[in-house]
């Protein structure tokens, strides 16, 4: 479409060519964004390797926050007074790692937050006392094809935070930004985690699962900023499913929830070219 | 077996067609009934899909055998056969032609259309037991639905000339707009329940274009459409019905009676001039 900056954003940030269409970015009001990978993440058997899985964390964490030590990187994000709601995604066929979990849960007890203070949930945030009080949230989960949003994403993940899930769905879930707004929600992320260990790059049938469409990327996304988390993670989606097919295949509807987080909300940024990313560990098939 | 109706007033002539379980299988749980409201209870995320080209109800049934293996057979009645071929041309990648009207198999799941009925039979895993069982019960499945339904008249219009095997989806939600190629984030062009559309891809992977053609319900609709096309895909200052756009391909559009046909990503204008004379063709044949 001729004259459209929404036009612009969606074709780059969807498809292919983001930084011509982007143009420059503007030094100094980037949105950092560590891609952390490790080949050895996960056995024959799809088992995370937990050990490896600590040192992704902290080194991601460092690289994040700028700091020199990991305790440093920790305390950035964990307060011993904190009330934290870990939220996870407990979809059948990808969930998030129970190992990744509790993780973030043994290193917010080791930055002071009393046990009985944290809580991992999914479907029953609304309900659960720690979440509804909470100061803190942690926002994790997979990325994953969706064939209404484009793709599961942090973005999409608080929808169990909402009362009327169906507000959402309009437009193909055009405002899940919304979300992250919530009296609820509003202010309290300190980190987002978007794994892409086994991401899911395309879907059939109705529950939209086939082992066909995931592949070994044995990587995590983290940032502050959920958009350029989830924009970053869409992109290598995307190339993904340009290898596979042999040619641009857009994800089917278009995952415009992110691109409106950024150009309607504000919530974060979508542009890759206004996203610091910086890639860690295991380089082979990046794809971004 | 009896079979549990979730919100559901009118039970429907779906339950027809559940197959029998195959020689060591067996039904794991009753049967569930969904209509467009209590679907999303159903299918985590997934409902709007099947909403949105129009379900009316979907019945499912479990069986698992001995090794807890797990099929998930699903049978949906979207009402017109137009909307059951519509979402298999989302899905499939390619018309394997075993099932009902048009099928594939892909690992674990087979899914099929036939007369107003969409069929999905899917295992949690693959190996020859499970395929031998999902082969059985599209079959009988199939065999079952006894009557057959007419695709969309607007897919016959399709020039069949570089047309990529399989390379179409017929739609009638605007959220389907942008299948093959980004063409607008919003309804710009007033497609609804009483349009239909189909996109079709044409041409070979590196010289590939696509063709979109919108069947209004009268000429003043499509006209308007097309002014929305030219505003906001071509040079207003001029008559041109093509432009040339900046990454050097070429776009086009032009009316034909309640139709609208436009053409992106086109290697030249002649491609253009081309494939929409040929539709142009087709319709008032």
């Amino acid at each position: 479409m001729k004259n459209s900056t929404l036009a612009a954003i969606g074709a780059s940030l969807f498809f292919t060519s983001p930084m011509k269409i982007y143009g420059k970015s503007r030094q100094g009001n980037l949105s950092r964004v560590v891609l952390i990978r490790d080949k050895n993440i996960l056995d024959e058997n799809g088992n995370v390797n937990k050990a490896l899985l600590e040192k992704m964390l902290d080194e991601g964490l460092v690289k994040l926050t700028g700091m020199k030590f990991r305790e440093d990187a920790w305390a950035q994000i964990f307060k011993p007074n904190d009330v934290l709601g870990i939220k996870t995604n407990v979809w059948t066929h990808l969930p998030t790692p129970r190992e990744l979990e509790n993780l973030l849960k043994e290193k917010a007890i080791g930055m002071g937050v009393i046990p009985e203070k944290i809580s991992i949930n999914d479907r029953g945030v609304k309900n659960d006392p720690v979440f509804q009080k909470s100061t803190a949230l942690i926002n994790v989960r997979p990325m994953r094809t969706h064939n209404w949003s484009g793709v599961g994403s942090l973005l999409k993940n608080y929808i169990t935070f909402a009362e009327d899930l169906p507000a959402y769905h309009p437009d193909s879930c055009a405002d899940l930004a919304k979300l992250h707004n919530l009296p609820v929600t509003k202010g309290k992320t300190r980190l987002n985690i978007l794994v892409m260990f086994t991401p899911l790059f395309h879907g059939v049938g109705p529950h939209h699962y086939n082992k066909k469409y995931v592949w070994n990327y044995y990587g995590l996304i983290m940032g502050f900023d959920p958009v350029a988390v989830d924009s970053t993670g869409l992109r290598i989606l995307q190339a993904k499913r340009k290898e596979y097919f042999g040619e641009d295949q857009p994800l089917n509807p278009p995952a415009k929830h992110i691109m409106l987080a950024d150009t309607r909300h504000k919530l974060g940024t979508a542009d890759p070219g206004k996203i610091e990313l910086i890639k860690l560990g295991w380089e082979e098939d990046l794809l971004i | 077996m009896s079979i549990l109706f979730a919100n559901i007033s009118t039970p429907q002539n779906i339950t027809d067609f559940l197959p029998a379980a195959p020689a060591g299988w067996k039904i794991a749980m009753e049967d569930k009934m969904y209509d467009s409201k209590s679907l999303y209870d159903y299918i985590d995320g997934g409902a709007e899909l099947y909403i949105s080209y129009g379900m009316k109800e979907v019945i499912s049934r479990f069986i698992t055998n001995e090794t807890r293996d797990e099929i998930r057979i699903e049978i949906f009645d979207m009402s017109e056969s137009k909307n059951a071929f519509g979402v298999f041309t989302h899905t499939r990648t390619q018309n394997e032609g075993i099932h009902g009207q048009g099928s594939q198999y892909f690992p674990g799941t087979q899914i099929f259309w036939k007369d107003r009925f969409y069929v999905s039979i899917m295992a949690t895993d693959e190996n020859e037991t499970i395929r031998s069982a999902i082969e059985d019960l599209a079959s009988e499945i199939s065999n079952k639905i006894t009557t057959t339904g007419k695709m969309p008249d607007i897919v016959s219009l399709l020039p069949e000339e570089n047309l990529t095997e399989d390379g179409c989806i017929y739609f009638h939600h605007y959220i389907w707009l942008n299948s093959y190629y980004y063409i607008a984030n919003d309804n710009i062009f007033g497609i609804d329940k009483h349009t239909n559309a189909i996109l079709a891809k044409y041409g070979s992977k590196e010289n590939r274009h696509y063709l979109l053609c919108i069947e209004y319900a009268n000429e003043e609709k499509s006209d308007s459409a097309y002014s929305v096309f030219k505003t906001q895909f071509l040079d207003q200052q001029s008559d041109e019905t093509a432009m040339q756009i900046e990454d050097g391909s070429w776009l086009g559009g032009t009316t034909c009676g309640k139709y609208l046909i436009c053409l992106f990503n086109a290697p030249s204008k002649t491609e253009i001039n081309k494939l929409i004379g040929k539709i142009t063709e087709n319709i008032q044949r």
